[in-house]
């Protein structure tokens, strides 16, 4: 894995800094390379943060109503309340489903000490809303929540995320958000992230679960793309996002050698 | 726009990854969400220098809860630290012009101005005692606003930040004290998968850490 005088990586630091054991040869390393212990040092120090770290407490709502009192703002600038924001929270801060959604929901409910997101409906018009369960008093706000509902981008909303997983023979992970805009125009996100052997070149699809039918979006150049989608496409008949190892040999259909793939989920 | 934003600080680590084999080593660059995330902030702070009422409303619904959390931690009263909360804001908006977009990020100035309440409202206090001859009513364990207590509630909030997986890998990792190997059972996801999260959650949070509690 590490030869000569290469400095341990960054994935072994991490491991190490989060109490993993590493092999010998690694342990050597780091105890004599100041570059190594300096990193390992500063995540370690991360770590620890976060462990003690808690949840955030939001003020209550009266202290808002002061401040706007105090700066004599206009109407404009109040906040809107939360179930106004419910359906505005975007899909960053919150929940990004996997392929493997329940496994995932269930281990980060057991352990999460804040309180939990819950989707609402599957999708409606391109947004959904979100209910908070188990907030004491209404004052111990989970942090998940917190910025659920309040990380809002003006003029955009992601309406549905996927995570990219690798196919057999492939060690890469990616992302993939669709952003609705007000205008109703709507951009695929694709974000690429591991090594990908480039001979040919990468191309976007959107798949029908049962792959029985797919929409070409373009090609993917570097590691991070954005995709118009036409107007009429029905994320939910082609709900699944691909991205496809192809070679220059001017067959325009999909290689069949997918180097990740993923459900979009509101 | 990104030009704008603590420039050299944030990704600091690319032009110093270690030279490991191409199939180790996923690249290390900022995900889309993240430098959505960045973009948003600047133009945050841009709005909030220039003026803009929403930005104030806007500001506050973003970091009020980082300001009360470091407040609440630091004085231990609820009273106090809604009253810093709210000077926080008030003094922000009302020295705007102080702000510099292109030197700081909104949050971090944020986190200063609170760091100064903070230690005001200490001073308070203790004169407040001295006057009265009163006992505290709360012990006091901590300094004025602490730095371990200010790093600790901005490495919480953008733990808080990061999406799923991510956040319930990095929650097994810390919380419940599982292996890469454990987590990866538990979540069916590839090894690599989860290692590169644990790497690249963990270094956002440094990041962040680094980023915004920098300004003293």
């Amino acid at each position: 894995m590490r030869s000569g005088d290469e400095h341990v990586d960054d994935e072994t630091l991490t491991l190490l800094a989060l109490g993993e054991d590493i092999t010998a040869d690694d342990r050597a390393h780091v105890a004599a390379c100041a570059r190594c212990t300096a990193e390992l040092d500063a995540l370690a120090d991360v770590t620890d943060l976060a462990r003690s770290a808690g949840d955030l407490v939001a003020p209550a709502p009266h202290v808002w109503d002061a401040v706007a009192a105090e700066l004599g703002l206009g109407a404009q600038a109040r906040p809107t309340t939360s179930t106004a924001k419910a359906g505005t929270a975007t899909a960053t801060s919150t929940t990004t489903s996997t392929a493997t959604t329940p496994p995932a929901r269930r281990a980060g409910s057991s352990d999460s000490p804040g309180a939990e997101v819950v989707p609402l409906a599957p999708r409606r018009r391109g947004r959904w809303g979100w209910v908070a369960a188990g907030a004491a008093a209404g004052l111990l706000v989970g942090a998940a929540v917190t910025w659920g509902l309040v990380d809002r981008t003006p003029a955009t909303d992601v309406v549905a995320t996927a995570t990219l997983d690798p196919l057999p023979g492939w060690d890469a992970i990616g992302s993939a958000e669709v952003e609705e805009h007000r205008d109703g125009s709507r951009v695929l996100v694709v974000d690429l992230d591991g090594d990908v052997d480039s001979q040919g070149f990468r191309e976007v699809w959107l798949l029908r679960p049962d792959v029985s039918g797919l929409v070409s979006l373009g090609t993917l150049e570097g590691s991070s793309g954005r995709f118009d989608l036409p107007a009429g496409l029905d994320l939910h008949e082609f709900s699944v996002v691909d991205v496809s190892e192809e070679q220059f040999d001017g067959n325009p259909a999909h290689s069949g050698d997918s180097i990740v793939r993923g459900p979009l989920r509101a | 726009m990104s030009s704008l934003v603590a420039p050299s600080r944030s990704w600091r680590s690319s032009s110093e990854d270690p030279p490991v084999s191409a199939s180790e080593q996923p690249t290390v660059r900022a995900s889309a969400a993240r430098d959505e995330d960045r973009e948003a902030v600047d133009r945050l702070g841009l709005a909030f220098a220039a003026g803009d009422e929403a930005a104030v409303r806007e500001a506050y619904e973003r970091w009020s809860a980082l300001v009360h959390t470091i407040a609440l931690r630091s004085l231990g009263t609820v009273a106090e630290a809604e009253e810093v909360t709210q000077q926080v804001f008030v003094d922000a908006w009302r020295s705007r012009h102080r702000f510099d977009p292109s030197r700081a990020r909104l949050p971090a100035w944020l986190v200063g101005i609170t760091r100064h309440a903070v230690a005001d409202a200490h001073e308070r206090r203790a004169r407040d005692r001295r006057l009265s001859g009163a006992v505290p009513p709360v012990r006091e364990s901590v300094g004025a606003a602490d730095d371990r207590v200010v790093d600790r509630v901005l490495v919480a909030d953008e733990l808080a930040r990061l999406g799923d997986p991510q956040r319930t890998i990095l929650r097994l990792a810390f919380y419940d004290d599982l292996t890469h190997d454990q987590i990866a059972t538990r979540l069916d996801l590839p090894l690599g998968t989860v290692k590169s999260h644990l790497r690249r959650s963990l270094a956002r949070l440094r990041t962040r850490w680094e980023v915004d509690g920098a300004l003293r």
